[in-house]
Parts: C-alpha cells; sequence; structure tokens
C-alpha cells in the first residue's frame, strides 16, 4: 500500500469515527435540549393553570386543546403520602380529528386546593413537532456528515499528495541510481527541512556507497588481474618442466595435476572476471544475434563431444530467435545451458531444444527424476547436483543468469513430470541492453 | 627470425624468452617503455611480443609508435587484462593477434608462429616436421609428397602439435585449441583421446615418420621416429 493511501485511510476512518461519535453526541444534546424546553413550557403552564384553578375553583375541569390538553382529577385522601413533585415521562396520546395516537409529552403533578382537598394535574403538550425537529436535525447532521467527509477526503489527498511530491521524487531519484554507474544529479526542489536533509544523506549516502562499491570491484579486479601473472608464470614453468627428459612418470603425473589444478584457477579467475565484467554491465559490441545459429554450433561441438553417450537430440525450430547483444556473451550463455543438458543427460537420454522468434528452451530428463533447487541454482558458488563435477565451480548457471539479465532477457527453470526446463524468454522492457 | 618480448616481470619474460629460444627464434627482451623503445629503434625485429601494462608507459602507446613508423614488425599483444576494450583497443591500433594471461607457453608459440605465417607474402608457408608438410591456410596435408585427409577437429590436433613439435603439450591446451574457451569439460579428454588416435592411424597408414606420443599423465608430444 502506498503511504498516500496508508496515510489517507488513516485518516479517513479516523475522522469517520469521530464524526459519528460527535454526530451521536450532537443528536441527543439537542433532543434532550428539546425536551428541557417541553418540559419548560409545562412548567409554566402548570403554575399558569394552578394559579388559575385556585383563584377559580370553576376551572377544575378537563381542558382539551389541540397542542396543549390537561385533566384534573381528585385523589382519594392520602394525608402525608402525597408527592407533590412533579413527574414528567412520554406518552401518546388518541386523536379523534386524525384518528390516530400521537405522541404527547406529560406532567403530573398534585395540588391542594382551599378546602383541603387533593388534586392531581395531568398536562399533555404534543411533541409532533418536536419529532420532525429530530428529523430535521438527523437529516442535516448526516447531510454535513457526508460533506464534511468528501471534503475531508479531497483535502486530505490533494495535501497528502503536495507533501509527499518530494519523497516520490526521491525514491525515482534512487531507483534510477545503478551500481558501477555515476551518482545521477538529484533536482528535488522542497522547502521543508526533513525533506532537504533527507535529500542531502540521500546524496551523501548514494556517493559514498558508489565509492565504496568502485573501490571494491577495483580492488576484485586487480587482484583477479594480478593473480594471472602469477599464473602464467606458474604454468609456464610447469610446461618447461615437463620437458625434462629426467622427469619419471611419477613426477610426469604430479607435475600434470598441478597443470590441470592451476588450469582449474585460472578459469575460476576467468569467470570472476567475467561476472565482474557483466555485473559492471560492459556488455561489449552489441549485433544482432541469431540464437538458432548459436544453438546449432554448440549442439554440434557437444555432440561430437558426447557421441559416446548417444544421446537422442531434438531441434525443433519453429522460428528464429534475435537479441540485440555481445555474440561472445551469447554464446556463454546457450553454451552453458546446452552443456549442462548434456552432461547431466544418462547415456541414450533425450536432449530436446525448442526455439521459437519469443522463447527458448532447453529441456532434459533428470535421471534421479529430482527438481532441482530453484533458490539456490542461480546463486555463485552454489553446491547443488549440477555443479558436483570437480571441474565446475556451480558458477555456470549464475553467469548464464547475469548475462540473461545484463541483455534483458530472462532465464527461468522450471520441472514438469521428470524433465528440467530451462527457458530464456524476452522481457517486454528490455532496459537492461541500453549499453 | 628475430623477436622482442616486452614484458615487466622478470620470471614471465625470461619463460617466454626461454621458449620461444626453443623454437630457434632470436629472442631479445625488454622490461619497460624506453628500453623497449629503444630496441624498437635500434634494431629490426620480426615480431615483438608485447604486455600493455608496462612500467614508464602503456604497451598500446608502443604499439601506436611501431604502427605510426611503419614498421614491418608483427605484434602479438599479451595482457593480463581480459578485457574486451583492450583487446579491441590493441587490435585496432594493428596488432596481428591478442592473448589473454595465463596463456600456455604452447599456445605462445603456436600463435606466433600463425602471425609470422601470415605476414605478408607467407600465406602460403608451411609446417613441416619430418616428412609430413601442412598448409594450415589451404587445409593441406601431404605426407612423403602425397595428400592425406584429416577431418577438421584432426587438423586442428596436428596443426597444434606440429606449431610445436618435440614439446609436450598439455590435454586442457589442446582441448581449447580444438574447441575454444567455451567447452571445457574433462568429458572431452575421452573425445581428444579418440581424436589422436585416429590422427595417428591416419599418420602411420601413410607412412610417416612422425608420431604423436602420450606422456602420461600430462598430454602429449609429437615426435620423430
Amino acid at each position: 500500500m502506498k503511504l498516500i493511501q496508508n496515510i489517507f485511510l488513516k485518516i479517513t476512518v479516523f475522522v469517520s469515527l469521530v464524526f459519528v461519535v460527535w454526530g451521536v453526541f450532537f443528536y441527543f444534546s439537542i433532543f434532550n435540549e428539546v425536551i428541557d424546553e417541553t418540559d419548560d413550557i409545562l412548567k409554566n403552564k402548570k403554575t399558569l393553570i394552578i394559579k388559575q384553578i385556585l383563584n377559580d375553583p370553576e376551572m377544575i375541569r378537563d381542558n382539551d386543546g389541540a397542542i396543549l390538553s390537561y385533566t384534573v382529577t381528585p385523589l382519594p385522601d392520602k394525608k402525608g403520602k402525597v408527592s407533590f413533585k412533579d413527574k414528567f415521562y412520554n406518552s401518546t396520546r388518541y386523536v379523534d380529528m386524525e384518528d390516530e395516537d400521537e405522541p404527547v409529552r406529560v406532567l403530573e403533578t398534585v395540588f391542594k386546593m382551599d378546602d383541603g382537598k387533593y388534586y392531581q394535574l395531568r398536562l399533555m403538550i404534543s411533541t409532533l413537532e418536536q419529532e420532525d425537529l429530530t428529523e430535521a436535525i438527523v437529516l442535516y447532521t448526516f447531510i454535513m456528515y457526508i460533506l464534511f467527509l468528501i471534503v475531508t477526503f479531497i483535502g486530505t489527498r490533494i495535501i497528502l499528495k503536495r507533501s509527499f511530491t518530494p519523497i516520490y521524487r526521491l525514491l525515482d531519484w534512487l531507483n534510477s541510481i545503478v551500481p558501477g554507474k555515476a551518482v545521477p544529479q538529484l533536482a528535488n526542489p522542497t522547502s521543508v527541512s526533513e525533506y532537504n536533509e533527507l535529500n542531502s544523506a540521500a546524496f551523501k549516502m548514494a556517493v559514498k556507497s558508489e565509492k565504496a562499491f568502485q573501490s571494491q570491484k577495483e580492488f576484485i579486479e586487480n587482484a583477479s588481474h594480478e593473480l594471472q601473472t602469477p599464473l602464467a608464470i606458474a604454468m609456464g614453468k610447469l610446461e618447461m618442466m615437463i620437458e625434462d627428459d629426467n622427469l619419471n612418470d611419477i613426477q610426469a603425473e604430479h607435475v600434470g595435476e598441478i597443470y590441470e589444478t592451476l588450469n582449474r584457477t585460472v578459469k575460476l579467475n576467468k569467470s570472476l572476471l567475467l561476472l565482474m565484467k557483466i555485473d559492471n554491465g560492459q556488455s561489449g559490441d552489441m549485433t544482432d544475434v541469431s540464437f538458432n545459429a548459436l544453438a546449432e554450433s554448440v549442439t554440434g561441438d557437444l555432440s561430437e563431444i558426447y557421441s559416446y553417450k548417444d544421446i537422442n537430440l531434438k531441434n525443433d525450430y519453429e522460428g528464429e530467435f534475435i537479441c540485440h547483444c555481445n555474440r561472445d556473451l551469447a554464446v556463454i550463455l546457450i553454451s552453458n545451458l546446452i552443456k549442462n543438458a548434456f552432461i547431466h543427460t544418462p547415456p541414450e537420454g533425450e536432449i530436446t531444444i525448442s526455439i521459437s522468434d519469443k522463447r527458448i528452451e532447453v529441456i532434459n530428463r533428470d535421471p534421479e527424476n529430482k527438481p532441482l533447487d530453484r533458490n539456490t541454482m542461480f546463486s555463485r558458488f552454489n553446491n547443488n547436483r549440477f555443479a558436483s563435477n570437480s571441474n565446475s565451480f556451480g558458477l555456470g548457471l549464475s553467469i548464464s543468469k547475469s548475462i540473461a539479465d545484463l541483455f534483458g532477457l530472462s532465464l527461468e527453470y522450471s520441472y514438469l513430470s521428470g524433465f528440467h526446463h530451462f527457458i530464456i524468454t524476452k522481457k517486454l522492457n528490455r532496459s537492461g541492453n541500453s549499453n | 627470425m628475430k623477436i622482442l618480448v616486452i614484458e615487466d616481470e622478470a620470471d614471465l619474460r625470461n619463460l617466454i624468452c626461454e621458449t620461444l629460444k626453443k623454437d630457434k627464434f632470436v629472442v631479445e627482451s625488454a622490461e619497460d617503455y624506453n628500453s623497449a623503445l629503444e630496441k624498437i629503434n635500434d634494431y629490426d625485429y620480426d615480431c615483438v611480443v608485447l604486455d600493455i601494462m608496462l612500467p614508464g608507459g602503456s604497451g598500446l602507446d608502443i604499439l601506436s609508435y611501431i604502427r605510426d613508423e611503419k614498421k614491418q614488425v608483427s605484434v602479438l599483444i599479451v595482457s593480463a587484462k581480459d578485457s574486451v576494450d583492450d583487446k579491441v583497443k590493441g587490435l585496432d591500433l594493428g596488432a596481428d593477434d591478442y592473448l589473454a594471461k595465463p596463456f600456455h607457453l604452447s599456445e605462445l608459440s603456436a600463435r606466433i608462429k600463425s602471425i609470422l605465417r601470415r605476414r605478408e607474402g607467407n600465406t602460403q608457408m608451411s609446417l613441416s616436421f619430418g616428412n609430413v608438410e601442412m598448409w594450415p591456410d589451404a587445409h593441406r596435408l601431404t605426407v612423403k609428397g602425397e595428400d592425406v585427409e584429416l577431418n577438421k577437429k584432426e587438423f586442428s590436433l596436428l596443426y597444434y602439435f606440429l606449431s610445436n613439435p618435440e614439446r609436450v603439450v598439455n590435454k586442457l591446451t589442446l582441448i581449447e585449441s580444438v574447441w575454444g574457451d567455451n567447452i571445457d569439460q574433462a568429458d572431452n579428454f575421452d573425445f581428444i583421446y579418440s581424436q589422436i588416435k585416429n590422427v595417428k592411424k591416419k599418420l602411420k597408414n601413410a607412412g610417416a615418420d612422425i608420431d604423436i606420443k602420450a606422456v602420461y599423465g600430462f598430454g602429449y608430444k609429437l615426435i620423430e621416429l
């Protein structure tokens, strides 16, 4: 989830809740206020009516007004137990004219006439208007609630978007940094001091890590290069040594073993330099390379070497896979995959190489019927079964993967009912081959 | 044939000189930029083996100097920098070949012989040993003056041996010379073995007085019977 959406969602939930609580509180406050007001009217009327009745006992009779009505009923003698306290409650009253009950607010009180008799006065006031009022309040509260929410949504969105623009610009910039290439200019003007600090911190860090990357790269490169000359000397000396006729067979064999070991070191060193070169994005001369032709020449060589295995090779060329890339690296990419297939296919096994204009697939059966570990197969110095050969360092697939990435190709592995599938496809976004 | 070896690393320089002397070349050496330029100015060489990183200057500058002076000398660049850039730059400046360190000494002498053969007017030059003669560019081989057919791989193998007669050549070197750098599996040993067997048979049947002898645990050697 984006930061803006995240904050927006939180604000929205918070504001909505606050508004709901406020709405409920507002409704009840108004409602109570209205009831208070009604009760005050009832009290005033009560005082008025009782005064009238005390002045004129003739007035002891019921009154049935449209809005206000009252009943006066004499109470049986219950001295000492009479409560003069006013009692308010809600009730309904039957209205003839409309033939229905309408809500009323009732005030019940007791008063004593001069003759010592107690009467109960029951005042009723219609609260129909009050209901209307309540409805109006609810409606307007609700409308206001919605309006407020909409305004808040739009407002926060705009504010957030404006406030976060520098962050997104910074992110874009960070994403544009490629290890091994010069740190790009950072143009992210803002008046917010934190953003400015962030900008300068990010820029400083990028420059620093670029420097660290460069020096580490140079170190490995130099170390690998510096190794070449001593290795050349050691190998040359051994070649000289083997010419010596005084060597006996055992000594000659030892020299041979040392020579082969040195040769492996040379290969490893070369692989490292190659990986370094690829990782640096140095792809050399780019031309349109037909992988069909490459696959054909590689399978030709390998078929010869592995002719004793009697492998059934199927070439399924539906179309021509052409990629704008460096030819030498393309050879390494494709030959590593096909070589693996040849090495790991048992005698009289089957290898299928299918090529169309969009994908290359190298398929071979696994003798042990086990898929490869997808998580580690492309990592360097991975000791999987494919790397069990003493002549291999587990760098082959990793190199292929790096080359594929460099050329904007995708190299994937899948395992289908006993068959390894190595699949090269063209990625839609080929940003990796700009150099 | 006179060769100048320009290499700053003493051990490697001596090795190269020694191996080239065995090939009956007249070899001189220089260890830095200035002494190399002096020697190139003072003497005529047929071929220069040139390291790129030298004390006092770049081997590439020596190369441009050689080409500017239009010296008819072949140049083989030998560099520890296995980068495409250097290779392209070197070849653009007029180097005849490029060999990345570390290399097999037998590969070095094969390359130098090939360069010298390719020099103007020398493309018809043949390699010969015993009663066997080979014209690499015409893909032709004769034994006692009679043509012998070899397939491509067998031809490459024998070419390598003829470039390094009486020298022990490592199996791995042979594999690289026949297949290039990208196919380097131990399985190849069997293939090389069977190819060499074929070559030996063809040589013997044609009545050649040379043979390829196995050097136990290391490789093979072309010998005169």
